[in-house]
């Protein structure tokens, strides 16, 4: 079932109607039934899958707590369980291939469908896990809260991907109905869905189209293409998160903010402290911080003595191109932020301290659209490879943003989109740009659903029914449009 | 919650649905090109004496304008493409608002529908479309809840709101789509939209058969619906049946359009069960399920015959009048042109040029030493019979002749009429006929013939005459 969907847009109003006029633990079963039968919506197969990981996770947490003797062993052990799961569905084809070609090898693939949002749900049952071994965590034993922790419908599929200590307790408390939180949690479903249909999905088309007949397009449409897939990307995992939070919100749920104006970002380190802060955060809590802090290089040379903060990066963000997707593209995507940020982290000083010595103001407004760019122009270069569907069809593209040898280019119009539609399309990011700036300068950290709802009546009725009309009017659906999923459901 | 919270809560919600729903109503408008109802609703209050109702059978076969001409009555056909009877009906309630009609014809096939009606689901503009630019009325939500009760294959919104089917639209809107909102719909054509293409149907029988079928239970309740709506108002209605390739379940379907009619008394023209129309089977068909415009005019004859024996009055201000009679001389202008279009020698366009008011033919001769004398020997039989004969010398020697008001000029006085016109050439070893930038010529070695509308200061049409075809029409 999509966000996108009249009927997840049932299932959530039926779930709001019934839910707060149950006793509490009726709720939480409601839910967890709710959440089941929305996932099902994709695979009912996979839901076993979802409950394997759950029990598993479930048993090894309070097996640590009961065994505290061999904590790490069973840490290890129902880590290694769940990975292996991952690792079955998720990387095994791509290792035959990997073997394929570096061994010359004719392996048989295995026909294995990638189970929607395994690579959240697993990260978010292991973080639970590892926070229980950290003993930061009170073990959950209530099998109904916990399973409803991995499952609740609104983040299972892409995210935010929640920690326990935040969402566990919310599970025992009875929300109140709250007319304002329905009211904020409508505000970001309707931007959430305005983002997809109306900016993702227009977006969509066009890339798709360019990258797919990238010879036969010059160099100007081939940069156009990148720049509205960093938007597409952005405007549709945005989407998801504000649906997820808003809809979780709706239910008295508070879920963590996963994005916060991302490209606005004046360097590599802020941008990944704005871009999909679940997971930026999942890894600086469970990767980066226990491996720099533990310093296992120390046990090879005692040369490595200073906390190894480029090496952590490094594996950060391999795991994460990992993570993304089983394709090398991922992984050069990872390796190329990997650079970025540890260049960033080099040049900090030196650059500091030039801006000292020549007394240049680091909040100069040039200064700061100039980094802006950069960092966004440097991102979207690495999102050649993120869309790319191999290193080839990537250094493909590449050159021929350089280099067109195609003797005649299509017009940019002849990509799917006509003129009106990439005008429109230029409005929107516009729009896009525009707003984010002027939450970033006048509200800086407050979430938009709240300084909407702060306006008076008719601003907020004049908003309204400006993104009911937008969804209406401007969005990508109809009898012959093939709906494009969220991006992120794939990882 | 206390009482301020839920007053700014309806204040918000108001403002909401005002503005969406009003936003809604003016995109959908924007979006869904100009239909059939929104033309008819800029007519003057009480100008139409005859009402033609029907769907893509009526619409492109009964010329409103020629009914005036035959009859003197002001007649105006509200037929959209697929209109079932339901439709038919909420158009007439719709159009009684607004006209006073003496007559109304029904497109009897209009009855033939069942719930396999074709929905429009893959298909624009038919009348399921057309149907949602009625204004907002209890009519159009009876007209809704009609076609609920048979067209199940949409979702609701799809069906009722245009903007889900043609909001791709937006994007792609032109100046005409954001004026008709504000100007004056109304078209000379009165709603008739005849085909000018040509199937050949030889060999073709209508099926004989004295059987009956019934009607779908429900496109008989709302064609008695009509029955009765035109008796309550005092409305002489005729049923028609415009032919149609027919086979013998349609022919029954006729047969129990018949016995209905004959049951209620109302007339009923069929020109389905035999070839009454006397249609050349070769030559008036557009398709199997329509007449073209040679087809048409015979049906529009039958169709003012009726009305002249019904012995009705026309009573009408001299502005109306004066409104038919334009729309007359612009239907009668059109179809002259579309069938210029259609000629299939140059004899044929030549002597349609010539009864064409306002046109002036430019035949420019490309040569480029390419041309023999038997192709000017051709050239001069082409011409041979009709306004354009002239010696053959005056053809091998000039390269540009143009017909205008009744004579031919050739050489340096044809230039100077074309640069009167704007029109620029290039005669010799090409043939280009610039006008406004566009260039009306093939480009071949022959004859290259491109028709002028003075009135309209337009090239609407180009053909060559080649070498290459051996002298007979190309176009495209």
């Amino acid at each position: 079932m999509r966000f996108n969907s009249f009927e997840y847009i049932f299932l959530l109003a039926a779930t709001v109607g019934i839910y707060y006029f149950l006793p509490l633990k009726l709720r939480r079963v409601m839910l967890l039934f709710g959440s089941f039968a929305f996932y099902a919506g994709w695979n009912a197969k996979y839901l076993l899958l979802m409950l394997a990981v759950i029990f598993v996770t479930y048993t090894a947490a309070i097996f640590i707590v009961k065994y505290e003797k061999y904590k790490k062993a069973i840490l290890l052990t129902s880590t290694v369980a769940v990975f292996l799961l991952l690792f079955y569905f998720k990387y095994l084809n791509f290792a035959i291939n990997s073997i394929n070609a570096v061994f010359n090898t004719q392996l048989n693939l295995l026909n294995i469908v990638l189970p929607v949002g395994i690579s959240f749900y697993i990260f978010q049952s292991v973080g639970y896990v590892i926070d229980v071994y950290r003993n930061s965590e009170i073990c959950e034993r209530n099998l109904i809260s916990y399973a409803l922790f991995i499952s609740f419908f609104p983040q299972l599929v892409a995210g935010p991907i929640e920690r326990s200590k935040n969402m566990l307790d919310q599970f025992k408390i009875k929300h109140k109905l709250d007319l304002e939180n329905i009211k904020n949690g409508r505000t970001l479903v309707l931007i959430g869905l305005v983002q997809k249909v109306v900016i993702a999905d227009r977006l969509a088309t066009f890339v798709t189209n360019v990258f797919d007949k990238y010879q036969q397009s010059s160099p100007f449409t081939l940069v156009v293409a990148v720049i509205f897939f960093a938007f597409q990307v952005y405007c549709d995992f945005n989407a998801y998160s504000m649906i997820a939070i808003g809809s979780a919100k709706m239910l008295g749920f508070k879920l963590m903010r996963n994005f916060n104006n991302p490209y606005l970002s004046r360097s590599f380190a802020e941008y990944w402290s704005r871009w999909h802060i679940s997971l930026s955060t999942w890894f600086q809590d469970y990767i980066f911080t226990p491996f720099v802090w533990s310093n296992p290089l120390k046990k090879i040379s005692p040369k490595f003595s200073k906390p190894p903060m480029r090496t952590g990066l490094l594996i950060v963000f391999l795991v994460s191109g990992f993570w993304h997707g089983a394709n090398w593209t991922y992984v050069i995507w990872g390796l190329i932020h990997a650079f970025y940020r540890i260049v960033g982290a080099t040049i900090a000083k030196p650059k500091k301290k030039f801006y000292k010595k020549h007394k240049i103001n680091r909040n100069n407004p040039l200064l700061i659209v100039s980094d802006v760019i950069i960092v966004f122009a440097l991102n979207c270069f690495t999102y050649i490879f993120f869309r790319a569907n191999t290193i080839t069809h990537a250094l493909g593209y590449i050159k021929c943003m350089f280099v067109n040898s195609a003797a005649e280019s299509l017009a940019i119009d002849a990509f799917g989109l006509g003129m009106g539609d990439i005008i429109l399309s230029v409005i929107l990011i516009s729009t896009i740009i525009v707003s984010q700036i002027v939450i970033e300068l006048n509200y800086k950290d407050k979430s938009i659903d709240k300084i909407i709802d702060e306006k008076n009546a008719f601003i907020q009725g004049v908003v309204y029914a400006g993104l009911f009309l937008a969804i209406v009017v401007l969005g990508q659906y109809g009898i012959n449009y093939v709906e494009n999923p969220f991006i992120y459901f794939q990882f | 919650m206390n009482f301020k919270l839920i007053i700014k809560y309806v204040k918000i919600l108001s403002v909401t649905a005002i503005l969406f729903l009003g936003g809604l109503y003016f995109a959908d408008r924007l979006v869904t090109p100009v239909g059939e109802i929104e033309e008819f609703y800029d007519e003057p209050k009480n100008s139409i004496d005859v009402l033609i109702v029907g769907g893509s059978h009526t619409m492109c076969s009964v010329s409103a304008t020629s009914i005036y001409d035959n009859t003197g009555l002001t007649a105006y056909n509200l037929s959209t493409w697929s209109q079932p009877v339901w439709v038919s009906y909420h158009y007439i309630v719709e159009a009684l608002k607004y006209q006073n009609p003496q007559i109304v014809i029904l497109d009897a096939f209009g009855s033939f529908y069942d719930r396999s009606y074709f929905t429009g689901v893959d298909v624009d503009l038919v009348s399921d479309d057309f149907a949602q630019l009625m204004k907002p009325s209890l009519n159009l939500l009876q007209l809704n809840l009609a076609r609920r009760r048979v067209q199940v294959t949409k979702k609701v919104w799809e069906e009722y709101l245009n903007i889900t089917k043609y909001h791709t639209r937006i994007t792609e809107l032109t100046e005409e789509d954001w004026q008709k909102i504000f100007i004056d719909n109304s078209t000379p054509a009165k709603g008739y939209g005849p085909f000018y293409t040509k199937e050949d149907f030889s060999g073709y029988e209508y099926p004989v058969t004295t059987e009956t079928r019934d009607l779908y239970p429900y496109a008989e309740e709302y064609l008695l619906k009509i029955i009765n709506l035109c008796k309550e108002k005092g409305i002489k209605l005729a049923l028609v049946k415009i032919p149609h390739i027919a086979d013998e379940n349609d022919i029954m379907l006729v047969n129990t359009i018949h016995r209905i009619a004959e049951e209620n008394g109302v007339d009923f023209l069929d020109y389905n069960s035999s070839n009454v129309l006397e249609l050349d089977f070769s030559y008036d068909w557009a398709d199997h399920g329509h007449l073209n415009n040679y087809g048409a005019k015979k049906a529009t004859e039958a169709v003012s015959n009726y009305i002249n024996t019904l012995g009705v009055v026309s009573e009408h201000s001299d502005e109306i009048i004066n409104r038919w009679n334009i729309a007359s001389e612009f239907e009668h202008e059109e179809s002259t042109r579309m069938e210029i279009k259609l000629a299939e020698s140059f004899d044929v366009t030549a002597e349609r040029v010539e009864k064409q008011k306002n046109t002036s033919l430019i035949l420019v001769k490309q040569d480029g030493g390419m041309l023999e004398a038997s192709d000017v020997d051709k050239i001069y039989s082409l011409f041979e019979g009709t306004m354009m004969s002239m010696d053959r010398q005056i053809i091998a020697d000039n390269d540009l002749f143009v017909y205008t008001d009744g004579s031919v000029l050739v050489g340096q006085e044809a230039y100077d009429w074309c640069n009167t016109k704007g029109v620029k050439i290039t005669a010799g070893s090409t043939s280009e006929v610039i006008y406004n930038d566009d260039n009306y010529s093939f480009g071949r070695y022959g004859i290259n013939a491109a028709m002028y509308s003075d009135s309209h200061n337009e090239i609407y049409h180009y053909i060559s005459y080649a070498k290459e075809h051996d002298y007979t029409p190309y176009t495209r």
